[in-house]
């Protein structure tokens, strides 16, 4: 029972790695009520992206100031996914019934994976991807953990920890305090409406995506620093996690997934102390089961982006 | 010497069954215009397509001499054209300022400071309630809220659908002494209303529509005397 307080710090870090991507489920459900399974994958690309700025452009350097050109690098290329998905996937299935999109996005995420497996080393310099691959180990943000009392604190824990902060942060600011975030939530609460007020819904839609692309390029990277490895099916399981923790939240709910991200990587870690490890994504989904059958609408409830 | 919003052989269809099935009607500026006609006359439909929610399948739709009816919906209002749609549509979980911040959404100059004065002198009981979630508000503030936003986009034409509906006489009184007022600030309205007495009482012109064709028109005092529309619309024998 002692390592209660270790299984915390842990849970935490899971969480905000789940709560990051968590986000990116809702938004777009706040906006077009779709669930973007291809979500994970766009995280997972976010992991490559950072792997290729760093092969591209400082291969054995490994100081703290490439981190930041690495997290550009994996916002760049989960955002340009997730456009190019949207525009070319989503956006012509916007009047299909709804079963339409949900199993494109199905079909997106094993194309996205399989693409990634078999393309990624045919590039020269690039090592091949059908195995997982080392993510480079950034001076310090990496190396000998912090100890508090008997709790070891990783590095790269602090660093998820710490994205999901400023990027809830960030978020609250756009969504409440920018012209595009309140146009954002008007089309959440009536698409029609928020035309008459002269809003792009098309636009907002784009914004939508790249916003939750933004944030699960900021996870992958902070997943390629936990484990010190990616791999192309990376963003399957995280994705389930993600969208568990996004219904758990209430789905739509910024807030929710924020917080449902939290709950979920504590219960998991809370289950590895009374149950055992391995038992942990029997957890995670049992709860995903109770929530819907008890709490459809979620810990915080509503399918809007309100309020960040 | 055009009309300021000319709508000419409008068809408008939901799949296959038509709504609109050919209308011809015009809007003079500084006019109040209104339709009127029963559920499922197509007065509603008219109004989508005019704002772009809906596109036609044949026919014109031209405003201050310019085609619109291939115009996205978010750049009509931008043209200034504004449309306050039936049942108030108002933000629910957004205040009475963050409502009318958006209906100011469209505009490049900065006059939103004046401009939401002006609503508040419109509708004074709005500023009462400026912060106050306007999903709470009654029927009557909500319709009022839902004007107000509409003028926010400095429209020179407005397009209102069932002010009344479901509203006390004496709301209904308000709101339509308010359409008055914003006539005689020069704005031009083109009002749907099941309420056919209250409607062409103010009207300069009317069209009554019925499922889907205009069958009668004239001035609001002409219609409001003719044999049918009593029969039909007002409830006389």
């Amino acid at each position: 029972m002692n390592d209660i307080p270790q299984q915390l710090v842990n849970g935490l870090t899971n969480g905000s790695l789940y709560a990051l991507i968590a986000v990116g489920y809702t938004v777009v459900y706040g906006i077009v009520q779709l669930i973007n399974f291809a979500h994970g994958e766009v995280f997972m690309i976010g992991a490559f992206g950072a792997l290729s700025t760093w092969f591209l452009l400082f291969r054995d350097n490994t100081s703290v100031w490439v981190l930041p050109v690495m997290i550009a690098g994996a916002i760049a290329a989960s955002v340009a996914t997730a456009v190019i998905m949207e525009r070319i996937a989503y956006r012509p299935l916007r009047h299909a019934p709804r079963l339409a999109p949900l199993i494109t996005a199905i079909g997106i995420s094993v194309f996205l994976q399989e693409f990634v497996r078999l393309f990624y080393g045919t590039i020269p310099g690039f090592p091949s991807a059908k195995s997982k691959i080392p993510f480079p180990a950034i001076d310090g943000v990496t190396g000998s953990p912090f100890h508090l009392g008997s709790v070891v604190i990783q590095r790269p824990a602090l660093f998820t920890m710490g994205a999901l902060l400023v990027c809830g942060l960030f978020l609250g600011w756009f969504i409440n305090k920018t012209k595009q975030g309140r146009a954002m939530q008007a089309v959440s609460q009536d698409p029609d409406t928020a035309r008459l007020m002269g809003i792009d819904v098309d636009r907002i839609i784009v914004i939508a995506f790249a916003l939750g692309a933004a944030l699960a390029a900021i996870a992958g990277v902070a997943q390629g620093l936990q484990n010190n490895n990616i791999d192309f099916k990376m963003g399957f399981m995280a994705g389930l996690k993600a969208f568990t923790a996004a219904v758990l939240g209430g789905i739509g709910n910024i807030q929710g997934a924020v917080v449902g991200g939290l709950t979920l990587g504590v219960a998991e870690a809370l289950a590895t102390v009374f149950v055992t490890g391995a038992w942990k994504d029997v957890f995670a989904f049992g709860l995903l089961i109770l929530v819907l059958v008890f709490r459809p609408q979620g810990l915080l409830g509503a399918r809007v982006v309100d309020r960040a | 010497m055009t009309a300021m919003l000319e709508v000419t052989d409008l068809v408008v269809a939901y799949g296959k069954i038509q709504a609109v099935k050919g209308i011809t009607f015009s809007v003079e500026e500084g006019q109040v215009v209104c339709l009127i006609g029963t559920n499922g006359a197509g007065k509603t439909t008219t109004l989508r397509t005019i704002s772009g929610l809906l596109r036609p399948e044949s026919g014109s739709i031209t405003f201050e001499g310019e085609r619109i009816d291939k115009v996205p919906a978010h750049k009509i209002v931008t043209l200034g054209l504004a449309h306050s749609p039936e049942g108030r549509r108002i933000f629910p979980r957004m205040t009475v300022e963050e409502n009318l911040r958006l209906g100011a959404f469209s505009r490049t100059e900065n006059t939103q400071k004046e401009d939401l004065e002006a609503a508040y002198e419109l509708f004074p009981i709005l500023a009462e309630r400026r912060s106050q979630p306007a999903g709470t508000f009654s029927g009557g503030e909500q319709q009022m809220l839902a004007m107000g936003r509409a003028m926010m986009s400095r429209p020179r034409l407005l397009l209102l659908d069932e002010p009344s509906m479901g509203l006390s006489p004496l709301m209904m009184k308000k709101i339509m002494s308010t359409v008055r007022t914003l006539r005689s600030q020069g704005t031009t309205i083109l009002l749907v209303e099941q309420n056919a007495q209250a409607a062409l009482s103010l009207a300069d012109h009317g069209y009554v529509l019925e499922v889907g064709k205009i069958v009668l028109h004239g001035t609001g005092k002409e219609l409001l005397t003719s044999d049918e529309v009593r029969k039909a619309y007002l409830g006389e024998a």
